[in-house]
């Protein structure tokens, strides 16, 4: 069920993204092997979209071909605003360990050749939102711990102005106390900039916590999709039934 | 006499001046063939408290306090050679990440049989047929295949399954688990649990396991520690602990599970809605 009394009726019919019949493939020498098969979705502007599944379903691979890092065999990917940003599970491994956060965060800024004094600004603007002290952004990626680190990454997505995130298990790694907090700090800024996030995650409950829209993703299919609350009641394929299960409710 | 026993155990970190207490002073005990759980958030010390038993502290790091008795005879006091004799054979444990204590260059079959050649006087023969059988107890497919296989051929689940193989074709009287389940899918999460528990009471072995995930140890436990910051905060059955925590921080903890009953989003545009803080 959605609130739809809360969010605006225009938006939600516009789309940020369509995928029609997209189908992808990994070539290693002569050997092929399929990895997506007639994908198509729409990710609406304003909702955050779920994405469920197991290691190897092909998650991953869906947000490469939409980033463009992979090109689909067939089909077609529409995009209506500018590229996604990205948010990963550890963003550790994208952040430079040489330099500090403020630097890191100025980059794209930089390149843009936004002038020093106004990147300064927007970075420490930024900072405050995903609730990042002043003095923390002068330190290094290693002298933070992995829920400040996670706010860096969402920092980073969203300081060149994007709307459109795609977070991939943004909160798998970290502790459930850390892990609400981001998932709070997450939805009151997709509240606050109006962001579309399409939310990859393995764990269904926190996909309940956090999603509009949820679909189901089996050996490079999409297998099931619906609003959260009807697929979690309702579930129509058995595969979502045996995530279900497995993952009983604590 | 309990299984294992352990008594104002401390632990500290030595790379630093003056060293850091990591576990301050922590006391439980274990009965033969019980699971107890031990959760906590990453520094809680649980790690730690797992990796002293068996002496598998790293260098920096060492027991500064306290006893571990296993049997009534202490772990911490014994001779390597002692220990030698314990550990694999007494006590064994698994880890989150069989891959890294998996030899990549040896076969599957090898490496469950490692136990048996250090602890028993066993014929190859009979080393072939253990290693067959508890292939087939822990429901790895096609044993006399799988068993010439190296561990980047199978999966991680079947690795993980290999790795209990090894630690149980010994028939220890404790197994410690640190955190087997977390790189795993739910579906094999499930199955590897329910396996757990299925060995649990088919040999009767006592299992400690530790995990940061409340509703795994919820449902394999039959006891709970909670740590934080290296002391016990609340210990108890799984059902006083959950349904009734007596401490904050557990309840902070419990509530901080993700639940399928209100949605965080949900919640939130409610709030926003009627004016409410937010």
């Amino acid at each position: 069920m959605r609130d739809t009394q809360t969010a605006a009726p225009v938006l939600q019919s516009e789309n940020v993204l369509e995928l029609r019949h997209v189908s992808a493939s990994y070539r290693d020498g002569k050997q092929s092997k399929d990895v997506l098969h007639d994908i198509s979705l729409e990710v609406h502007s304003n909702e955050i979209l779920g994405l469920v599944g197991e290691s190897g379903c092909g998650k991953s691979t869906l947000s490469k071909v939409i980033l463009g890092f992979v090109k689909p065999d067939q089909g077609e990917i529409l995009h209506y605003t500018q590229m996604p940003q990205m948010i990963f599970q550890d963003p550790y491994s994208s952040l430079n360990p040489k330099k500090k956060i403020s630097w890191i965060l100025e980059e794209p800024l930089r390149m843009q050749k936004v002038p020093k004094a106004k990147r300064k600004e927007r970075v420490l603007k930024m900072a405050q939102k995903v609730g990042l002290l002043p003095e923390q952004i002068n330190r290094y990626p290693g002298e933070l711990s992995g829920g400040q680190r996670q706010r860096v990454g969402i920092a980073a997505a969203l300081i060149q102005g994007s709307r459109f995130i795609i977070a991939d298990e943004p909160v798998s790694a970290l502790d459930v106390t850390i892990q609400k907090q981001i998932m709070e700090l997450m939805i009151s800024l997709q509240q606050e900039l109006n962001l579309s996030i399409l939310f990859i995650s393995h764990d269904l409950n926190v996909i309940y916590q956090m999603c509009d829209r949820v679909l189901v993703m089996k050996d490079g299919r999409i297998i099931e999709s619906a609003d959260t609350e009807e697929l979690f009641t309702h579930p129509k394929a058995e595969y979502t039934k045996e995530l279900l299960s497995a993952s009983l409710d604590s | 006499m309990a299984l294992l026993e352990v008594n104002d155990l401390k632990i500290s970190f030595y790379d630093t001046v003056p060293p850091t207490d990591v576990v301050k002073g922590i006391s439980f005990s274990m009965e033969e063939g019980e699971i107890l759980g031990i959760v906590g958030e990453s520094g809680s010390g649980k790690t730690q408290t797992a990796l002293s038993i068996l002496q598998l502290l790293k260098s920096h790091s060492d027991v500064s306090g306290g006893e571990i008795l296993y049997r009534g005879s202490s772990l911490t006091q014994c001779t390597k050679e002692e220990l030698q004799r314990i550990r694999g054979k007494e006590i064994s444990m698994i880890f989150q990440e069989p891959m890294t204590s998996l030899n990549p260059v040896l076969t599957i079959g090898a490496q469950i049989e490692e136990g048996l050649l250090l602890h028993t006087k066993d014929d190859p023969k009979e080393r072939r047929q253990k290693v067959l059988d508890i292939m087939r107890e822990v429901e790895l497919p096609e044993p006399e295949l799988l068993c010439k296989k190296y561990p980047h051929q199978i999966s991680g689940g079947q690795r993980q399954r290999v790795m209990i193989a090894a630690a149980l074709i010994t028939e220890p009287k404790l197994l410690i688990a640190d955190e087997p389940t977390t790189a795993l899918d739910v579906t094999i999460q499930a199955q590897i649990l329910k396996l757990l528990l299925k060995l649990n009471e088919r040999h009767h072995t006592a299992i400690l396991f530790i995990s940061h995930d409340l509703g795994v140890i919820r449902r394999l436990c039959s006891r709970v520690i909670v740590m934080n910051q290296g002391t016990i905060v609340e210990s108890g059955t799984i059902g006083q602990v959950f349904s009734h925590p007596r401490e904050e921080y557990t309840k902070k903890l419990l509530d901080a599970i993700p639940n399928r009953r209100t949605s965080l989003r949900r919640k939130k545009r409610r709030m926003d809605l009627s004016g409410g803080e937010s």
